[in-house]
């Protein structure tokens, strides 16, 4: 007995080992490759992709579609059933959904009360009555059946006879619906509920894992496209238990009730991972090397995906753009650079990934690994990044002719000259927001000489003397800090990068007035409710990541909440979440704005360091990157965090994106002080408005930059000082010991 | 006679501090486990409500209670069935592990059989071995990075294998063990014809078996639980080891992690009972049958 | 020389055969990278020019290594001969009666648990809402005041007691029992066998156990990291923390050159113990 176990397990340790060989060899070749699929013009847009037993058909909105037999290499026009044309000039109507044999539901506007209508395969309306007017069904399309989510009841249509059977009704609101034969996956926002289809009742074994996988992937908007697609493979009668997943990520195969994840295309390296395209559609078919994935976009583009064997698994010049967080403007430069330049491979890589545990220091350690052994990213962003450090180390290429190469007038150019010195430019920032003090209209005129944080308490006294309440909206010591640290923290350090004293003494003691003051005045119980529209922004805005949700337009929120209060502060920069929102709430209350004084006055915020390795071996490509993503072409097209380095861009971008502009922009939610929540319609702003903007960003001589654990120390033991537990004197003594070793390394 | 009187007074008095030594012991070595324990079969909300004060930072204390009050497998469940990837780094590390010592096995034992016996521990190779042992990994981390590179191991699990197999931590102890084998076994084994490999398996193994046996476990244990590694040099997520599973742990997810922990304790405890055993029949009955 | 004869002998013998694949893994994945160390040590971080001995004087002079080595020093001191006491103290109860040799396994639980898991304890026991500040009825935070130095030497006794009694053991074990019956008989009393015979007979496993147990001080850096990030508490700030850092930064130089310190010091140390204790006897 124990010799077999003893055999057993040398023989499980040699299988192990084979089968660890085979692995490392199969990993190294093979990578899809992605080509656009010629389409014939059509007169609309393709809405979706459905696949049928032999052919993929494309849906388009006016019955355009196209249809091919299943190698998806040529598509033809699809012979459409007579009525499902639209030929009919008294009512316009479009496709709801659609079936690969042409069956379809259609949404027609009759004398413009709208109804649904079945047109059955062979040319058969069928008109749906159980929808009623003031309901907004969506419609999916799954192995032979059209399903209908009606808020949150789902039914089963039957595309030859238009009936509708009542599946059931979920607890979540659907967001997403797909099925094969026998299962139903029902997607809300916290995971998906599976439906037995055999059985008409939901399945008894819920999938939690699937659950978790597809949590939170979905918001509550819910349009025709969405960034998600479930693909099941087969149906579990016939022994399948995989579906595939569509994501921004990539491709991935799962298997049901908890089996591998297995992730087939990575979606970095194609169109997949574009953040401005949502996925309309998606088929599989068998091809000679695997595996054939058609994906079609939002955009209308339809793209296929085919393993190449011949090629290596990373294709060899891969530019490789780095970042230790995710950065939502460096995502859409890689992604606009793909789209510009289809046949160069680029890839953007984030350090920290939350998922698996990996911490910053752990990716710190990583990058640094790559970086000394020669391997390391060709771009970097340098936002989290020692810049000091890897400058002197000789990393980082000087960009100083790259910078000669940009016109003076096109750029604002202080903030970009703000990272060069007489040994090279090796930083420049794609966007920029400046640090604001608002308030009341006359105030504010009346301040224009303040420069100093001094001045700044002394005002701040005085308007407190004259009335009750919250005088400048912060509502516990470190946002005073991190909100005051906008206009001061470049000044924290000497020139060999030690922390200075004086400074720092200074600026506790301005802020440890301001805090003072503020405190004394806030009413009870304020400080920990949460007022709306103070946490602007997701995690992928650089600018609330590392400055807190402290925007101008979030700091007016809180003003919304005391109407008395004088003053309020933040950064402002001219993206959409900034400026329009802030200027809208100053039209409301009469405010104004100007820069915030502070240690550093004049200095802007840089956002999205950009910095080149200098033992990369792609520079041209490296060049050609960052000429594109300063460009006007770039920056004046997508929606950045921030204000755009590129001034004609940032002067594109003033253009009001709604071409009628009596209607509002956008509408605002807030709280009032009676507890409420009410709503602000949103202008975009006027020329005039543009114009003191201008002033605002061109007035900007320099950037506060300061290293991250000098900030981070002067905000920890700074906190202890505004609230007395320490003494100032005391606080950066600590300061001093704590960085004492890392400056002594 | 008194002398006599004393001593066993003496000796009585030694076998009860010894006694005491070892259940006194016994208790502060297991405390930390019962905790976890404890720990692992709590649920979050639990967990939330007596780690509170630490999350909050204020003028509290963490509660405790030895059983909680709603005992639940929940920690298990989650992570055993629900989190995919938990499957997929515990058979990783179980590969990994197996790999190793099956290199120890292989390639450590005749090393250190040749430094006991041939060199007898003098030789200024040894001397390299033993202190090149002692290094940090951070002092030699971008040195094996790529000298890994270059061999095209990295992004395998070959990168995290290869050195450990080749680490003289195992060749230094077993080493202990064949040193204390009288030569004169040998010796005679020599004079009866045996040849040297002989002399390894039927003699040398059977006789260090102890050395062998704790140089496994360590080694083991060292495998089982190492992070910088599989982190520097494994940068696709599904080659992990269990290790780094646990490598961000905090008080938010407590009792997971707990879960996590008494699980990878279990399994380490688990392979390892079952790899000792056959270790040690496997050397004692290729004894016997010498 | 004598060496160079043994060696020519080893190698005619085809006994090294035995020695041949640990030494050519060995040689390509620990004697190869620390060769490269060495080389670096001598020329700058990422331009590589060759700069003499510049790095070990910064090094020397940098305050951070001096106070981590101080450090280093300072927990070795504290945490080695006590781990070697204790251990030796429990090995012997235990040889005494054997009944208790099926329990050592149980003092090598300590060993399995993951250094995070470890750090979860640390903080439930120490943090400033812990179990000790409640016993106490205080409110200091232990990991971050002085006294983080005695709870890592205390962690370090627990995890460590287990395998280095299992070492002892093994060497208690192999002292033949006629050498203590010889001298009992020659009248010597308990006190004088254990320091005149058996403390000798258990030199080999001392040097052993004293290399390991140094070895595992220095992955005491784990929990140190866990605990305190990158910048720890200044007690326990230690030369695994700015070799850490110094890799972070870039300074490969610094850590080249501080590694090949570390190495000649160690490399004294073990060479001043062997001859001491590892003689062949």
């Amino acid at each position: 007995m124990k010799f077999c176990i003893r055999a057993l397990f040398v023989l499980t340790v040699l299988v192990l080992l084979c089968s660890g060989c085979g692995n490392s060899g199969q990993a190294a070749m093979g990578r899809y490759v992605e080509e656009q699929v010629a389409l014939p013009n059509s007169r609309g847009n393709y809405t979706a992709l459905v696949q049928g037993e032999q052919n993929l058909r494309l849906i388009e909105s006016y019955g355009g579609d196209m249809v091919c037999m299943n190698d998806g290499t040529a598509f033809e026009k699809a012979e459409m059933p007579p009525a499902a044309s639209g030929n009919n000039a008294s009512y316009a109507s479009s496709c709801e959904v659609g079936a690969p044999d042409g069956s379809r539901i259609v949404a027609e506007y009759p004398e413009g009360v709208r109804r649904y209508t079945l047109v059955t395969a062979d040319g058969r309306e069928i008109l749906l009555e159980k929808i009623k007017e003031e309901e907004y069904p969506h419609f999916y399309y799954g192995a032979d059946y059209f399903y209908m989510c009606k808020g949150y009841e789902i039914y089963q249509i039957d595309p030859a006879t238009g009936e509708m059977l009542f599946l059931t009704e979920s607890t979540f609101y659907p967001l997403y619906l797909a099925a094969d034969e026998d299962m139903l996956f029902v997607v809300h926002s916290s995971g998906v509920l599976l439906y037995d289809l055999q059985n008409k009742k939901v399945a008894e074994k819920q999938d939690e894992t699937l659950s978790s996988l597809l949590a939170g992937k979905l918001d509550n908007s819910v349009i025709e496209t969405s960034p998600l697609i479930l693909y099941p493979c087969g149906s579990r009668r016939s022994g399948e238990d995989e579906i595939l997943l569509l994501m921004r990520s990539g491709i991935y195969s799962y298997k049901l009730y908890g089996g591998e994840t297995e992730c087939i295309l990575d979606g970095d390296m194609y169109s997949i991972s574009d953040v401005d395209k949502e996925f309309a559609g998606m088929a599989v078919t068998e091809g000679e090397t695997g595996r054939i994935f058609y994906i079609l976009y939002s955009d209308g583009k339809l793209m296929r995906y085919v393993m190449d064997e011949t090629l290596p698994a990373e294709p060899e010049s891969c530019l490789r753009v780095y970042s230790l967080y995710e950065d939502g403007n460096i995502r859409q430069a890689v992604s606009a650079f793909r789209r510009k330049y289809p046949e160069l491979s680029i890839r953007y890589e984030v350090g920290v990934k939350p998922d698996y545990g990996m911490t910053e220091e752990d990716a710190l350690r990583n990058l640094s690994t790559e970086l000394s052994a020669g391997t390391g990213p060709d771009i970097l962003v340098m936002d989290d990044l020692p810049i000091d450090s890897y400058i002197e180390k000789g990393v980082l290429e000087d960009l100083s002719s790259l910078r000669e190469t940009m016109p003076e007038e096109e750029y604002f150019m202080p903030v970009i000259d703000g990272f060069a010195s007489e040994a090279g430019q090796y930083v420049m920032p794609l966007t920029f927001a400046v640090p604001a003090l608002g308030g009341d209209a006359e105030k504010i005129q009346a301040m224009e000489e303040i420069q100093s944080l001094q001045q700044l308490a002394q005002e701040l006294e005085k308007a407190a003397g004259a009335q009750e309440g919250s005088v400048i909206g912060t509502r516990s010591a470190e946002e005073t800090l991190r909100l005051f640290a906008q206009s001061s923290m470049g000044a924290w350090m000497t020139e060999d990068g030690t922390l200075d004293r004086v400074a720092v003494e200074d600026f506790l003691t301005q802020v440890k007035r301001i805090y003072d003051l503020q405190m004394e005045r806030l009413p009870e119980g304020t400080e920990s409710i949460y007022i709306g529209g103070t946490n602007w922004g997701n995690g992928e805005n650089v600018l609330v990541r590392k400055h807190g949700s402290h925007g101008l337009s979030g700091a007016l929120s809180v003003k919304l909440m005391f109407p008395e209060q004088p003053f309020y502060a933040g950064y402002l920069s001219s993206a959409w979440e900034d400026y329009p929102l802030a200027q809208g709430q100053l039209d409301y209350v009469g405010g104004s704005y100007r820069m915030m004084p502070g240690q550093n006055y004049g200095t802007c915020l840089p956002v999205s360091l950009m910095a080149m390795n200098s033992a990369s071996q792609n520079k041209e490509n490296c060049r050609l990157f960052l000429t594109y993503i300063f460009s006007q072409e770039f920056q004046g097209s997508t929606a950045l965090s921030g204000t755009p380095v590129n001034k004609s861009a940032y002067q594109k971008r003033q253009a009001n994106p709604k071409e009628d502009s009596t209607r509002t922009y956008m509408h605002f939610g807030y709280s009032t002080p009676d507890g409420t929540f009410a709503v602000l319609g949103i202008y975009w702003p006027t020329s005039e408005n543009f114009v003191k903007l201008d002033s605002l960003f061109e007035s900007v001589s320099g950037v506060n930059y300061c290293d991250n654990r000098i900030y981070e120390a002067v905000i920890e033991y700074g906190q202890r000082a505004l609230t007395g537990e320490i003494g100032i004197k005391e606080a950066v003594d600590e300061m001093e010991e704590e960085l004492e070793i890392y400056l002594a390394e | 006679m008194n002398k006599n009187n004393a001593n066993r007074w003496l000796s009585w008095c030694m076998d009860k501090l010894s006694l005491f030594c070892m259940i006194g012991t016994g208790i502060l070595i297991c405390m930390p486990l019962v905790i976890l324990f404890c720990g692992s079969v709590t649920d979050a909300i639990e967990w939330k409500e007596r780690t509170a004060p630490l999350l909050l930072d204020n003028q509290g204390y963490i509660s405790w209670k030895w059983i909680p009050d709603y005992p639940t497998l929940e920690n298990y469940k989650e992570l055993l069935f629900y989190a995919p990837d938990f499957l997929v780094l515990f058979w990783n590390s179980i590969k990994i592990a197996a790999c190793i010592l099956v290199g120890h096995l292989l390639i450590g034992i005749p090393g250190a059989w040749f430094f006991a016996v041939y060199q007898k521990g003098r030789g200024v190779l040894f001397f390299i071995y033993i202190v090149l042992m002692l290094l940090p990994f951070q002092a030699t981390m971008l040195a094996k990075y790529i000298v890994l590179n270059s061999a095209g191991l990295l992004d395998s699990e070959w990168a995290v294998i290869l050195p450990s197999v080749f680490s003289t931590f195992p060749v230094f102890l077993i080493y202990r063990g064949f040193r204390r084998i009288p030569a004169e076994l040998f010796e005679v084994a020599r004079i009866d014809g045996a040849n040297e490999w002989t002399i390894l398996v039927k003699i040398g193994m059977p006789l260090a078996e102890s050395s062998i046996t704790s140089a496994f476990v360590l080694s083991f244990f060292e495998v089982w639980n190492m992070v910088e590694e599989p982190l520097a040099f494994l940068k696709d997520m599904s080659l992990w080891p269990l290790s780094l599973f646990l490598a961000q742990i905090d008080t938010t997810q407590a009792g997971r992690a707990c879960a996590a922990s008494v699980i990878t304790l279990i399994v380490s405890f688990f392979v390892f009972g079952i790899f000792k055993d056959s270790l040690e029949q496997g050397i004692v009955s290729s004894a016997l049958k010498g | 020389m004598r060496w160079k004869k043994n060696w020519k002998y080893t190698l005619r013998n085809k006994n090294v055969l035995f020695l041949l694949p640990s030494l050519a893994g060995v040689t390509f994945f620990v004697m190869v990278p620390f060769a490269k160390v060495v080389l670096s040590s001598f020329c700058t971080a990422m331009s590589g020019e060759f700069v003499g001995i510049k790095n070990y004087a910064t090094v020397l002079r940098n305050s951070a290594f001096r106070l981590a080595a101080a450090n280093t020093l300072r927990f070795m001191a504290a945490g080695l001969p006590l781990l070697l006491i204790l251990s030796l103290g429990l090995a012997l109860m235990i040889h005494r009666k054997p009944v208790y040799d099926r329990y050592k396994y149980l003092y090598l639980l300590p060993m399995a648990v993951p250094a995070a898991t470890m750090v979860l304890v640390w903080k439930l026991l120490f943090s400033e809402q812990g179990f000790l500040n409640r016993a106490l009825g205080t409110h200091v935070d232990f990991l971050g005041e002085k006294s983080a130095f005695l709870i890592l030497v205390i962690s370090y006794l627990w995890k460590n007691l287990g395998y280095t009694v299992v070492l002892w053991l093994a060497g208690l074990k192999s002292i033949p029992g006629e050498i203590i019956d010889a001298a009992k008989v020659d009248g010597a009393g308990k006190v004088q066998v254990f320091f005149k015979v058996t403390l000798p007979c258990l030199k080999g496993s001392m040097f052993t156990i004293l290399v390991v147990s140094i070895l595992n001080s220095f992955k005491a850096f784990r929990e140190v990291y866990l605990v305190g990030g990158a910048y720890p508490q200044k007690s326990i700030y230690m030369i695994q923390n700015v070799f850490n850092n110094w890799y972070v930064n870039l300074e490969q130089d610094k850590l080249a050159a501080g590694a090949v310190l570390l190495v000649a010091v160690l490399g004294t140390v073990s060479f001043l113990l062997r001859r001491q204790w590892d003689r062949e006897d």
